[in-house]
């Protein structure tokens, strides 16, 4: 991950203080060369990140989403490898599992929202006229 | 200034300021002010251009194009949708204090009316 553009708006809000606290944790590790990417696509980086915010915000312990992963991954390794390895497709199923078990994001609703997204078209509002900038870079000096 | 037609119904022109300069850019496909610029060119309608200039319009700005937009000027990136395209009105360039509207207008290239370059210098 690369740091932000100097002189972008840091975003203040309660979002924006989870981005950099995961932002600092995954700098902050150790390893993560070209070869050794700790992450393969954008999605799951966003996943990873989901999970340490919502822990970070009190939805649930560490130990119940590590016995979450744990569980998920035994049921891959005990199957009939139908299913190709992902480490992070085991962790989201872990994610959405311990989030449904807290009664903070239910199968049904996550079934509903994730509806909803793959039947709206990417250019849905294109028709539209966008009347503000879409990015700003502010000056950094005066 | 009687520009309109195919493609562009509703148009909004950008100035540049000595604090101010924009750039257009279609996030999503390639729409672009016909009638003024003609046709977009290729990097315009590729995939890098259309979501690194989002992101981090300054670098961009800076490494593909050169162009260096000095650290006291604010960067407002516009996205051009069907219904509505942006152009740029470039900064008038120094040293053009004396020339009227024909000699300027030979001035103003394409880039600089996306907003990835400055106004031609006056060659005199």
């Amino acid at each position: 991950m690369t740091a932000p553009e100097p002189g972008v708006r840091p975003d203040a809000t309660e979002i924006g203080d989870a981005r950099r606290r995961v932002e600092a944790l995954v700098c902050d590790l150790p390893g993560g060369g070209i070869d050794e990417r700790m992450f393969t696509e954008p999605w799951e980086l966003r996943a990873f990140a989901m999970a340490v915010a919502a822990y970070h915000t009190g939805k649930y312990e560490w130990s119940e989403f590590q016995l979450s992963l744990i569980n998920s991954i035994k049921r891959w390794e005990e199957g009939d490898g139908a299913e190709p390895w992902s480490y992070y497709a085991h962790w989201l199923d872990a994610l959405e599992t311990v989030l449904a078990d807290n009664g903070v994001l239910s199968d049904a609703a996550l079934d509903d929202r994730t509806r909803t997204v793959l039947a709206v078209p990417r250019n849905a509002n294109h028709h539209e006229a966008h009347r503000e900038p879409v990015a700003v870079s502010p000056a950094t000096a005066s | 200034m009687d520009i309109g037609g195919l493609q562009g119904e509703e148009m909004i022109a950008l100035e540049n300021t000595d604090t101010v300069h924009n750039l257009i850019v279609c996030t999503l496909c390639s729409c672009y002010p016909w009638p003024v610029l003609g046709l977009p060119p290729n990097w315009y309608k590729a995939p890098p251009y259309r979501s690194r200039i989002v992101r981090e319009p300054r670098k961009v700005l800076a490494e593909d194009f050169g162009f260096v937009v000095p650290d006291t000027v604010e960067i407002r990136v516009w996205d051009s949708s069907s219904e509505l395209r942006y152009w740029v009105v470039p900064k008038r360039p120094e040293g053009t204090e004396g020339m009227g509207a024909f000699d300027l207008a030979a001035l103003v290239t394409r880039d600089s009316m996306i907003g990835v370059g400055p106004a031609a210098a006056p060659s005199s």
